[in-house]
């Protein structure tokens, strides 16, 4: 964040005293004014605030730091300046990891509401499965419920699990996540962004990479059959055009279009 | 002995070594300043500043737990006693009493639902309708559950 000063100067433009002169016109910043309850015009604004001090957006970071996130939150929807210091990117981190003492958080979710939520359901623990387990003998292992795991890994059956690689488990005890280290993860099967715990070492890289893979070759298959439906062609001509546009849809459509046109005025169609 | 001026233009004669714990004063002190006016700080928050520093100033052990409790009572002011120390200690780099105002300026915010905050802070909402309903629907899970408190401090 950039010196506050810029905003300082045009929010007290009204105020406009510098306080040495003209102390006698200017009501004494700290004096007490009634303010009407009921929301009438006599409550006063920022600008007018008693608290000048919180003009100053470093300040009002210094105070909002303490809060915790549901605090910060409320904080948000008090008036223009809160909401814009409380949505301070470190400062939402910081209150997102503080109450279970997590050490850090590794990755950027794709929105910033992700941060504005710590309940525990946001965080995971990753299994990676081995041979002889079951969904019931995880459930007992991280003292789970079997519909729990069922649920965050959008599992139909139990037999599912030999398909996957890794299973999230929701946590129970808190305790598992103090001075750990979360990996924010988009989990194909949850479905949705999960601050994921890994109990032994780190996210393997190598799955991680796998299931990247796996999720854009699924994609880049979903592109290839739409252009081939919308170009009229076969498997192998959308998979040219789609190679030789660099993944491009759009462009991969227009240089099919030019190509046709072409051949049709070089009367080869 | 250094001459502090308050914007009340009230004179207090306090010892150098008390007040070194203010950055400001200690840079113009070296700079061979004996009277400092201070235009931002009015009388009532000067005697209370100084009256922070004399406490602090003498930091043996023993004094510690005296020094934990004055603090303790120190914070117990309304919150207009409190902007206006926090205006002064910015202004006079005293960084020990701000790292004590700021968590006690937070407790108030603390556990309250936003519009008793804009009412204990006296801070008008300035969002328009439809930003105020974004807001509050981007925050929503904030505003439910039953440990908010709904009542002014």
């Amino acid at each position: 964040m950039g010196c506050c000063c810029d905003d300082d100067e045009q929010l007290l433009q009204p105020l406009n005293p510098p306080l040495i002169q003209n102390s006698d016109h200017i009501p004494p910043p700290y004096s007490t004014t009634t303010t009407d309850v009921h929301g009438g015009e006599a409550v006063i604004s920022p600008m007018n605030s008693n608290f000048s001090a919180l003009i100053c957006h470093d300040t009002l970071r210094a105070i909002l730091q303490k809060l915790s996130l549901p605090d910060l939150a409320r904080a948000a929807c008090v008036c223009r300046i809160w909401n814009f210091v409380a949505s301070d990117r470190e400062l939402q981190t910081k209150a997102f990891k503080d109450p279970w003492k997590i050490k850090d958080v590794v990755g950027d979710p794709s929105s910033g509401s992700f941060w504005r939520d710590n309940s525990l359901s946001k965080f995971a623990i990753s299994h990676r499965i081995v041979r002889g387990d079951s969904v019931a003998s995880l459930a007992v292992k991280y003292s789970v419920h079997v519909m729990d795991i069922k649920r965050l890994n959008n599992m139909m059956s139990d037999h599912g699990i030999y398909s996957r690689d890794r299973l999230l488990i929701p946590v129970s005890n808190p305790d598992c996540l103090i001075n750990g280290t979360c990996y924010i993860e988009l989990d194909i099967y949850a479905k949705r962004e999960v601050a994921v715990l890994y109990l032994e070492g780190g996210p393997n890289p190598k799955l991680t990479t796998m299931l990247n893979r796996l999720t854009s070759e699924r994609n880049r298959k979903r592109v290839i059959e739409s252009l081939r439906r919308s170009m009229q062609v076969d498997c192998e001509t959308a998979q040219y055009y789609f190679a030789a546009s660099d993944g491009d849809p759009r462009s991969a459509f227009s240089q099919f279009s030019e190509d046709l046109r072409w051949e049709r005025e070089a009367g080869l169609t | 002995m250094i001459t502090l001026q308050s914007s009340d233009k009230d004179v207090f004669e306090i010892e150098q070594s008390i007040l070194i714990q203010s950055g400001t004063i200690k840079n113009m002190v070296e700079d061979d300043f004996t009277f400092i006016p201070l235009p931002s700080v009015d009388t009532e928050t000067l005697i209370k500043i100084i009256e922070y520093m004399k406490k602090h100033a003498d930091k043996t052990d023993s004094k510690e737990k005296n020094i934990k409790e004055f603090d303790k009572d120190f914070m117990k002011k309304t919150l207009n006693e409190l902007f206006a120390l926090v205006f002064a200690a910015n202004y006079l780099h005293i960084s020990s009493l701000l790292e004590l105002l700021y968590p006690s300026i937070a407790d108030r915010i603390k556990d309250k639902i936003t519009e008793a905050i804009r009412q204990i802070f006296s801070i008008r909402c300035d969002f328009t309708p439809e930003e105020e309903r974004r807001i509050i629907m981007d925050n929503k899970w904030a505003h439910e559950g039953t440990e908010i408190e709904g009542t002014l401090d």
